[in-house]
């Protein structure tokens, strides 16, 4: 197990993570479900979706696994009435991809007009992904992480 | 990154055309050289962010510094004022300005995340040289924003 990578007590994968800061995100494998639905190779969307909860001014939205196959992310595009809502990335090595917030308006595209990720990023089978959006309460959206799960990887790739 | 370049036409001048499925066409250079992204070592992506706040016409010095060997790759921004921001960014290891001694508005200089400001080639900062940006805020009344600097940090 990784550093910063908790097991979970529903489907007893790694899938749970604990930032640097302490905060605790539920599993990314099964939501807590306990089931895990693994996708294909080909075309693949993670979305999250969030609304900050009245009385609070951020929310941790629930990690997403890499399932079955490396990732190859390319686009990112999220969708809220507030783009001024901000979001902090982080993985389960710990690293996280921003050093403060970014406002979603600077980070991410649309369907129309995504964010073209450059260098396509390859996430590794079994990353765990999670995002803590920052705004005023009542404020909702879905962010998506779009690319395509392979089932080769090319050599020079896998060193990432 | 290794499909990029199926994206990716040369002409016989040496420019690359790419084929922007996003938006359906086909356009001159857009994105960074794709040679120079190939080039890239294997790293992750970075942004750097700045919350802007600033009286009328005054300026606020900004320093960034990524640790890693890191390559700016496109900024993004935002301002809440007509007559906006303005901003210089020096490399303190090169002793230059990256795009040139004389300040750009933010309109030249920064994009947004569904149109991003690509730099034309990526820029390369090595470890622990901070860039310092030095923005200004040109209007008459006190203005907000965000600057957002994205680039690809060289990994372990």
């Amino acid at each position: 197990m990784k550093k910063h990578e908790m097991k979970c007590t529903n489907c007893n994968s790694t899938g749970s993570m604990q930032t640097q800061q302490g905060q605790v995100f539920p599993c990314g494998q099964c939501q807590g479900t306990g089931a895990v639905n693994r996708p294909e190779v080909g075309p693949q969307d993670y979305v999250f979706e969030y609304t900050i909860p009245a009385g609070a001014t951020q929310v941790q939205v629930p990690a997403l696994t890499i399932l079955s196959y490396d990732f190859l992310l390319k686009w990112l595009v999220a969708a809220s009435a507030t783009l001024s809502d901000q979001v902090m990335l982080t993985d389960n090595t710990g690293y996280q991809w921003m050093n403060t917030p970014v406002q979603l308006a600077n980070w991410a595209g649309s369907g129309q007009l995504p964010f073209p990720l450059q260098p396509n990023l390859l996430l590794k089978k079994n990353t765990t992904i999670a995002i803590t959006v920052y705004g005023a309460p009542g404020h909702s959206g879905e962010i998506a992480l779009k690319g395509i799960n392979l089932a080769d990887v090319p050599a020079a790739l896998t060193t990432n | 990154m290794f499909d990029l370049m199926d994206e990716a036409i040369k002409l016989d001048s040496g420019d690359h055309l790419i084929w922007q499925t996003n938006r359906g066409l086909l356009s001159p250079l857009y994105l960074p050289d794709p040679e120079k992204l190939l080039t890239l070592p294997t790293g992750v992506p970075r942004w750097q962010t700045y919350q802007l706040t600033l009286p009328p016409q005054q300026t606020q010095n900004l320093t960034v510094n990524f640790g890693r060997r890191s390559w700016i790759l496109a900024i993004m921004g935002n301002f809440d004022q007509d007559a906006g921001f303005s901003a210089t960014f020096f490399d303190s290891r090169k002793k230059r300005n990256i795009f040139g001694n004389t300040r750009e508005f933010f309109e030249n200089l920064v994009g947004t995340g569904q149109n991003p400001a690509w730099l034309t080639t990526p820029y390369m900062l090595e470890a622990n040289s901070p860039l310092f940006i030095r923005v200004t805020n040109i209007a008459t009344v006190a203005g907000s924003g965000q600057l957002v600097i994205y680039s690809h940090m060289e990994g372990d």
